[in-house]
């Protein structure tokens, strides 16, 4: 059975279809990529399946539950999380304290106990700590966790906001287009993570993404959109051949230039 | 310079970062519960209203400073606080009872003010707690039954427990006690989920709710905790001065309350003792520089309003950190003597967000 089930979701935007009739299926641990010139509707679909953004026409499925009766602040306790293609992080806090947040959706304490800072409290913290840093070991955030965010570079403040979807402990991470503003290395870098992250951690992945190459190295499945629809979905390698794809890359190549 | 070692999570959680740190606090507390012994009876007085506002300023700092919601309207839980606690008093209510229940009639307050803040922001939610504080100050005026109206209500002094506290010093350590339990109780908030969740909503409404943070459930717990704190601090400041009229609680005393945290520095606890200390002085800075004044300037009836915002305008040009920022700037400064360089403090532009969600 599919872990996160989209079916003809469409989204209008002053008369403008930026999402049209898109349906596809992610298994449990596959590694699902979208593709798509810009404006194609990808980030749409995100903020679509995180509840952001709502539309009559269309259902999405996460895990057996139907999310639209569900609210956006509902998703990481269901074990759903995500990054933004522009950076949302908390700019005034230190890395430790972002990381921390993503810890929320596993907070049991009453308020009354925090407010005391009971042996509860204590412990839970200590807890939620333990789990964070499993999480800057992995993304090699050591030398970052006290820093303060909004003075890092854009880089590692990407990787921050990995990881901070990544403390939420979630069976299913969305990620709008991780590699965007790294270099070749740190993209490099960033294909290991992901397949970590989906091997070791046992988390399903879908991205957007547009560099190719870390697009056929990691992906199991790609579905490539335009002018929000659907165009083709397939390996990486059958993306790459389709005649459509190619199409609807260079057409807007022509556009931008 | 400092470096500190950590060996444990538990060094991170502490209230205090060090031992030395540590030592600081302590001999402030020391210097605070002497402090009756050390000055007469004017100036304790003035001690225990730095520390009745530096309540209010903590309680002002959890919503603004710390959530990001903005309130041109505490004054009206200051004088909610205050009139339930006068109302009750006088009725025979013992302290201990009347105060948690002038804090649960202002959180109610608070949570009612809260609603609206759900779906304003900025200068909007700015103008919403505008009207409920005028709001209040009418209510004030025309109850006439229970507040007294324009003639206002007469308190005693504070019976705790049997103990009839009527001395300077024995208002002034009732005062320090519940300030620090205020304090005490904030630093748990905010190392704690709770409190983590009230900066993330302050720093990016949307990325809090896509991590599991409900914006209804904390911009109203932040609304209710703060005005309960705010109710506490009334109550204190009916006692204090043992009459309260409306014109105590009107538009400009919240524009003063504000004036505490953005002088004394948002986003930080020490912001709202600095800026309560600075705000109680002031007054006197003005009183001896009225002396200085040509008279046809000095009893102008708008000196006071007039040099209150033009320091509120100046922090806000040039040290929006407050006083708080100025003192770590001046702190770094000599403890990375003679590394220091200008700059330093700024933080760099590294990305610009633009087209940012909602
Ligand atoms: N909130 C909004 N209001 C109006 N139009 C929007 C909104 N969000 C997206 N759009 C429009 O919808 C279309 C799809 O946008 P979307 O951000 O989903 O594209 P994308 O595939 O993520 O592109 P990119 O690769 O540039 O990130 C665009 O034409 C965009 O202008
Ligand atoms: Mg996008």
């Amino acid at each position: 059975m599919a872990l996160l089930t989209v079916e003809n979701l469409s989204m209008e935007f002053g008369g403008i279809r930026a999402v049209d009739d898109v349906s596809f299926r992610v298994g449990e641990g596959e590694i699902y990529t979208i593709i798509g010139p810009n404006g194609a509707g990808k980030t749409t679909i995100f903020n679509m399946i995180s509840l952001i953004y709502r539309s009559s026409s269309g259902r999405i499925w996460f895990d057996g539950n139907d999310l639209s009766a569900r609210k956006p602040q509902d998703l990481t306790h269901l074990g759903l999380a995500r990054t933004f293609q522009n950076i949302e992080l908390f700019e005034h806090e230190t890395v430790l304290q972002n990381l921390l947040v993503g810890r929320h959706c596993h907070s049991r304490t009453r308020l009354w106990q925090q407010m005391l800072f009971t042996p509860a409290t204590r412990r839970a913290e200590i807890e939620h700590r333990e789990a964070v840093e499993q999480v800057i070991d992995l993304l090699n955030l050591q030398h970052y966790r006290d820093s303060v965010v909004g003075n890092l570079p854009y880089g590692v403040q990407k990787l921050i906001e990995l990881g901070r979807a990544l403390c939420a402990r979630p069976r299913i991470l969305l990620l709008d287009e991780p590699s965007s503003g790294l270099n070749v290395e740190e993209t490099d870098d960033l294909s290991f993570w992901i397949e970590d992250i989906r091997n070791l951690l046992g988390i399903t992945v879908v991205m957007i993404e547009h560099d190719m190459r870390l697009v056929s190295q990691v992906s199991d499945r790609v579905l490539a959109v335009s002018n929000g629809r659907v165009l083709a979905e397939g390996t990486a390698r059958e993306i790459q051949e389709n005649l459509a794809v190619a199409e609807a890359y260079l057409g807007t190549r022509e556009d931008v230039a | 310079m400092r470096f500190l070692f950590k060996t444990s999570y538990n060094q991170d959680i502490r209230l205090f970062k060090d031992r030395i740190t540590m030592g600081w606090y302590l001999a402030l507390g020391v210097v605070l519960l002497v402090l009756p012994l050390l000055l007469g009876e004017y100036y304790l007085s003035q001690a225990s209203f730095v520390l009745i506002y530096a309540i209010v300023g903590l309680g002002l700092m959890l919503l603004s400073g710390f959530t990001g919601q903005i309130s041109l309207g505490h004054a009206a839980f200051l004088a909610v606080g205050a009139y339930t606690e006068a109302v009750l008093s006088a009725r025979g209510v013992p302290f201990v009872v009347s105060l948690p229940m002038a804090m649960a009639v202002s959180a109610a307050a608070g949570f009612v003010v809260g609603l609206p803040a759900l779906r304003l922001k900025g200068i909007y939610l700015a103008i919403a707690t505008l009207a409920f504080g005028f709001i209040v100050e009418v209510t004030l005026q025309q109850w006439e039954s229970v507040t007294g109206g324009s003639m206002g209500l007469l308190l005693e002094p504070v019976t705790l427990l049997g103990v009839t506290l009527d001395s300077e010093s024995g208002f002034y350590y009732l005062a320090l006690g519940l300030t620090g339990l205020t304090l005490l109780i904030l630093k748990n908030l905010l190392r704690s989920p709770t409190g983590r969740a009230f900066v993330a909503i302050r720093d990016s409404e949307i990325s809090a709710r896509s991590m599991g943070i409900g914006l209804a459930r904390y911009k109203t717990l932040a609304f209710v905790i703060s005005a309960a704190i705010t109710g506490l601090a009334g109550a204190l400041y009916a006692h204090k001065l043992q009459f309260i009229s409306p014109e105590q609680f009107g538009v400009f005393v919240s524009i003063e309350l504000l004036m505490i945290i953005v002088i004394g520095g948002m986003g930080s606890l020490h912001g709202a003792f600095l800026g309560a200390l600075f705000m109680t002085m002031l007054p006197e800075f003005i009183a001896i520089l009225r002396e200085y004044l040509p008279s046809s300037l000095a009893y102008q009836p708008g000196l006071q309003p007039t040099i209150f915002g033009a320091i509120l305008i100046l922090f806000v040009l040039l040290e929006p950190a407050g006083l708080y920022g100025r003192w770590v700037k001046i702190r770094t400064w000599f403890q990375l003597f003679p590394l220091y360089r200008k700059g330093l403090m700024k933080r760099e532009k590294s990305y610009v967000k633009s087209d940012r969600l909602s």
